[in-house]
Order: C-alpha cells, then sequence, then structure tokens
C-alpha cells in the first residue's frame, strides 16, 4: 500500500531521515511515535507527498507519489492537520465540501464524528475541538467510497477531550477496516497502545523500532527513544 | 441558536464569525437585486449633470427615441462614463476578491497591498516613454500589475502562508517603491505629458469615451473568463495553501493563474481611470456579509456590487459640487476607509497571522 525506499531528508547540513525504508499495508494502523525532532512530522510529509526527499522514493498503491498530479493525489491520501488555519465563514457542512463536493456525503461524515447537528454552524464560531472534528470529516469525505487510499493524521487528538479521543479511535479503526492505510503522528502513549498495529519509533532520523505496540512502547525502548532515564520512566507508568 | 454576547458580534463581525450564516441571503437573489439596483442607479446617473433629464426620457433616449440634444448627452457622454464605471468597479472588486482569497485575508485590496501603484508606474512609464497607441497604457499599467503581484506574494509566503503582516508591509514597501518609480518619471517628463498625467492621476472616470470602454471591456473580459473555472479552488485555498493541496489543488498553477486575472482587472482599471481605492476591500467585505465566502457566488456578485458602487460613487463625485468634480478616490475612500478601520478593529486581518 505505502512502500518506502531509501528516505533521506537533509535540510541545513543536518539529516532529518536516514536511510528510511518501510512499508505499511492497507488496513494497517501505523503510530510514528518519538520525541520532538526525531523526523516524524518529516516523515509524514514525505509519505504524504508534501515533501520530496532528497534520496528514496515512496509509493502510493504501486504508483511515486511524487509523479501524481495533485488531483491523483487527493484520490489516493488524505491528510489531518494539527491544526487548522481556516478563519472564513463557511459553514461546517461547507468545510467539508471543500475536502468531497457532495453534500450527502459531507452530511454523512459530519454524522460520523457526531457533528450532524452542526452541519450548518459556521465554523470560526465551533470550538477548537469541532472544528478538528469537522476537519477530520472532511478528510473522511475525502477517502469516502474509495478503497486501498491511505490517511495520515498528525497528533489527531490534541485538542480532544477524553471522549472525543475515543471517537477519534473509533474511526480510526472503521477507516482501517475500510482498507485504508492509517498513519498516525501521536505523542500520547495511551492513544497509540489502543489505536495501533504498529509502532514506528524514530530517534535522530532513524527507525530504532518497528514492533506492535507492546514491544515498542516498552520502557527500555521508549527511555532510548527520548533519552531518559529509565528509572525514572518506570516510575512514571 | 445564537450564543450570548454574539448579538453583538453579530453586528460588526458578520464577516465570518457570527452564527448568522442564517442570514446570508440567496446568491441568484443578491444577484437579482444588484442587477436592479445597479440598473435603476446608471438611469439616474445618466439623467443627472450640468443637463438634466428625466428617468423616462433617459431610457427613450436608450430605446433610441427622444430629442438629438437627450441622445446626443446619453450616448455620447454620459453612457460611455457609466459603463466604464460599471467595468471599473467590477474589475476592482473582482481583482481584490480574488487577491484576498489568494492571500487568505480580506485586507488584500490592491491599493493596500501596491498592485494599483505597480500599475500606475507602468502606466505613466508608458506615458513619459511616448509609447503611443490606445493599448500601450494598458498594457504596461497590466505589466506593472502583475510584477507587484506576484513581488508582494513572493514577500509574503512563506512555508506555504502567506503572512498579513508581510503582506501589508510589503505593501507599504511597495507602493513607496514604486512612488519613487512614479517621482521620477514625473521629472523625466516634458510638459505635456506632466499635464496629461496630472489629469489622469486624479482617478476619475472623466476621460471616459467608446475606446475607453472596450480598451477596459477586454482585458476585464479576459479576467473573467478565467476567474469562473477558479471559483472552488480558489474556495480550497482558505484551508491553507498544504491543505488546498491536500484536497487536489494545484496550489501553484491556481495562484498563478487567479494573480493573472487580477492583474489584468487591476491594470486596466488604472490605465483608464488612475488609482481608485477601496473598491476591491469594501465590496467583497459587504459580498461576504450577504452570500458567505464561496467564491462561485461571491465573485458574480462582487462584480455587480462593484459596478453599482463605483456608479454610485461618480455619481456623487460629479454632482456633489457641481459644475467642480470631485475625483471619484475621494468618495471610494470616504466609503471604504470605515470598513478598512472596522475589518481592523475586529481583528479580521489579524487572523491570518503567523
Amino acid at each position: 500500500m505505502i512502500v518506502a525506499r531509501g528516505i533521506t531528508v537533509r535540510a541545513g547540513g543536518a539529516t532529518l531521515l536516514a536511510e528510511l525504508d518501510l512499508e505499511i499495508r492497507g488496513g494497517e494502523v501505523v503510530a510514528l511515535f518519538g520525541a520532538n525532532g526525531a523526523g516524524k512530522s518529516t516523515l509524514l510529509a514525505v509519505l504524504a507527498g508534501d515533501r520530496a526527499p532528497d534520496r528514496g522514493r515512496v509509493e502510493l498503491a504501486g504508483v511515486d507519489v511524487r509523479e501524481l498530479s495533485p488531483r491523483e493525489r487527493a484520490i489516493r491520501r488524505a491528510v489531518l492537520r494539527q491544526q487548522s488555519t481556516l478563519t472564513a465563514a463557511y459553514t461546517a457542512v461547507e468545510v467539508v465540501r471543500l475536502g468531497r463536493d457532495d453534500p450527502a456525503i459531507a452530511r454523512a461524515c459530519l454524522a460520523e464524528v457526531e457533528l450532524a447537528a452542526f452541519a450548518d454552524r459556521a465554523y470560526p464560531t465551533l470550538s477548537g475541538g469541532e472544528q478538528q472534528r469537522v476537519q477530520l470529516a472532511r478528510v473522511l469525505a475525502q477517502l469516502h467510497g474509495r478503497r486501498d487510499a491511505a490517511l495520515f493524521l498528525d497528533e489527531p487528538a490534541a485538542a480532544l477531550d477524553l471522549r472525543q479521543q475515543a471517537l477519534i479511535e473509533t474511526i480510526v479503526s472503521a477507516v482501517a477496516n475500510r482498507g485504508h492505510a492509517v498513519v498516525i503522528v501521536a505523542h500520547d502513549p495511551r492513544l497509540i497502545a489502543r489505536c495501533a498495529d504498529r509502532v514506528i519509533v524514530l530517534r535522530r532520523g532513524r527507525v530504532l523500532a518497528d514492533a506492535p505496540p507492546a514491544e515498542a512502547l516498552a520502557v527500555p525502548v521508549v527511555a532510548r527513544a527520548f533519552d531518559v532515564d529509565a528509572a525514572w520512566l518506570a516510575t512514571r507508568s | 441558536m445564537v450564543r450570548p454576547g454574539l448579538l453583538f458580534q453579530r453586528r460588526f463581525d458578520l464577516c465570518t464569525r457570527a452564527p448568522g450564516i442564517g442570514v446570508r441571503i440567496a446568491p441568484s437573489r443578491a444577484l437579482g437585486v444588484l442587477a436592479l439596483g445597479g440598473a435603476l442607479l446608471a438611469v439616474v446617473a445618466l439623467g443627472r449633470g450640468a443637463v438634466a433629464i428625466a428617468p423616462a426620457r433617459v431610457v427613450a433616449a436608450l430605446a433610441g427615441d427622444g430629442s438629438a440634444q437627450d441622445l446626443a448627452i446619453v450616448w455620447s457622454i454620459r453612457l460611455p462614463r457609466v459603463i466604464l464605471a460599471m467595468l471599473v468597479g467590477g474589475a476592482l472588486a473582482t481583482a481584490g476578491t480574488t487577491l484576498q482569497a489568494i492571500a487568505r485575508n480580506p485586507l488584500a485590496d490592491p491599493t493596500l497591498i501596491g498592485v494599483s501603484g505597480g500599475a500606475a508606474l507602468g502606466a505613466v512609464a508608458s506615458l513619459v516613454a511616448g509609447v503611443h497607441g490606445a493599448w500601450a497604457m494598458p498594457v504596461a499599467a497590466f505589466a506593472g500589475a502583475q510584477v507587484t503581484t506576484l513581488v508582494a506574494l513572493r514577500l509574503a509566503r512563506v512555508d506555504h502562508r502567506i503572512s498579513a503582516v508581510t503582506l501589508l508591509l510589503g505593501g507599504v514597501g511597495l507602493a513607496a517603491l514604486t512612488g519613487a518609480g512614479y517621482g521620477v518619471m514625473l521629472y523625466l517628463a516634458d510638459d505635456a505629458t506632466l499635464r496629461s498625467i496630472t489629469f489622469w492621476s486624479l482617478g476619475s472616470l472623466g476621460g471616459a469615451t467608446w475606446p475607453a470602454v472596450v480598451a477596459v471591456a477586454i482585458p476585464v473580459g479576459l479576467a473573467a473568463l478565467v476567474l469562473p473555472g477558479l471559483a472552488r479552488d480558489l474556495d480550497r485555498l482558505a484551508l491553507g495553501e498544504l491543505e488546498a493541496a491536500h484536497v487536489g489543488v494545484d496550489v501553484d498553477r491556481v495562484v498563478r493563474r487567479a494573480a493573472l486575472a487580477a492583474s489584468l482587472a487591476v491594470g486596466a482599471a488604472v490605465a483608464l481611470c488612475g488609482v481608485i481605492g477601496f473598491v476591491g476591500l469594501v465590496v467583497p467585505y459587504l459580498g461576504r456579509l450577504a452570500v458567505g465566502p464561496g467564491h462561485r457566488a461571491l465573485l458574480p456578485v462582487a462584480a455587480l456590487g462593484g459596478a453599482a458602487l463605483l456608479v454610485a460613487a461618480d455619481l456623487v463625485a460629479r454632482t456633489a459640487v457641481a459644475p467642480a468634480e470631485l475625483p471619484v478616490g475621494v468618495v471610494t475612500a470616504a466609503l471604504g476607509a470605515p470598513v478598512l478601520l472596522a475589518l481592523v478593529r475586529n481583528g479580521r486581518g489579524r487572523e491570518a497571522l503567523p
């Protein structure tokens, strides 16, 4: 589904990603985990086709992601960014239709994020968590009815309360069950433990661990990923 | 549903924050009202002036009936001026709407970000260089507008975002730079050219003739052909450039074409009528209040609204202190500056800050 080979990204003399290889199958939920600056967001940008790697290539469903037009790319993958900068006075349903211009699909996707009643409210009047869910609905609308696409989520639960985090988990597994590959950048190990089939732990642009959550989130691995003392970490968790 | 405190915002901040989406007017109705209002204004404008002509006689003259004097005044003097006002007003309002979509900021008025200044410099340079022909000024003004648009956007665009601060400060810088160039041109100009520059720079529709109407209509028509196809992508740009790319917009291509259309419109308007400010700010602002931010409705509403506004402003300009004439830019500034202040007051410009 998503195949990356030899991904290397450099910026200003620093190597952000070094010779990274990975494969993510359809239906799989993979979390990217690691310290700030470990390369999670860079990797997400490269996989989503936003950023060209200095070396290596990424294939989505067998096609080099950088060779696709923006329109073709939008059919194969959807991306939810951490923070929305939308300030125009669109209604919630109009925002969702920016992802997929179909009113019925848009309303169905708003219902999926439990915002059916908010469809005709002005987006800028919604709370941060509601706005984030509208953006999630937009991303779901983009993938609606499609198979074998990829969904990239950057800290999807950061602005959400507990109940809404549970909603994210439900939606992530529903999306994976439809055959899509899901890649989540997350800081919260609990969210990862509940959502992800696999965790790729990054440290300074390299893969430190690539394993199911139970293994990848073990104290020694996490301690090394964040350069913290294992004993201290053990007392915290 | 009205939340506590929102009634206050509703009055001052309908532009984006009001749940007053409920007060949106259906685009077809807004367009109907504007078309009708514009037509009525046009009839009034055609009747007012040194020789007053009653509305019934104006309509008759338009249909080809009436005295030779009525026909001459309506067809040769006032109609070109009214049509030029419509074209220029529609062009400026549409250009403002488009630039605001690209910049994702309601403050991106062609005058404020330096685009009109670039067009003016181009126009004056063509006069001073002594390039003759009906097309020299519009083409030079278009070139000036296009260069300043691209520079303004390039300056303000950092990391897939256009910063409002940089855009407006860049506009101040560009205005200073084009102003300096303008000064150099004045210095280089001979007396006769100086006189025509002064006449032109007052920002007046006084030079309206049928050839002038045609010279504006062609570039404005080209812009009008390009923009409808971009409307939906301009909507998507509101998500942010990166997000727009995520939903399938070829951002560079859309921004390039939209900037080109805006430059065509501003260049044509400035070449024929000088710099007329604030139309590109006020009309899109009111248009968003009326029909919402979607460009399929907003672009035609802005075009008709700008046309009606400039016909009205020109009517005031040439009748308020008759027999003298105010520069029409003075009238649009008097209308527009309060809207700018309201935008700043409500932080609408600030929201797109980095």
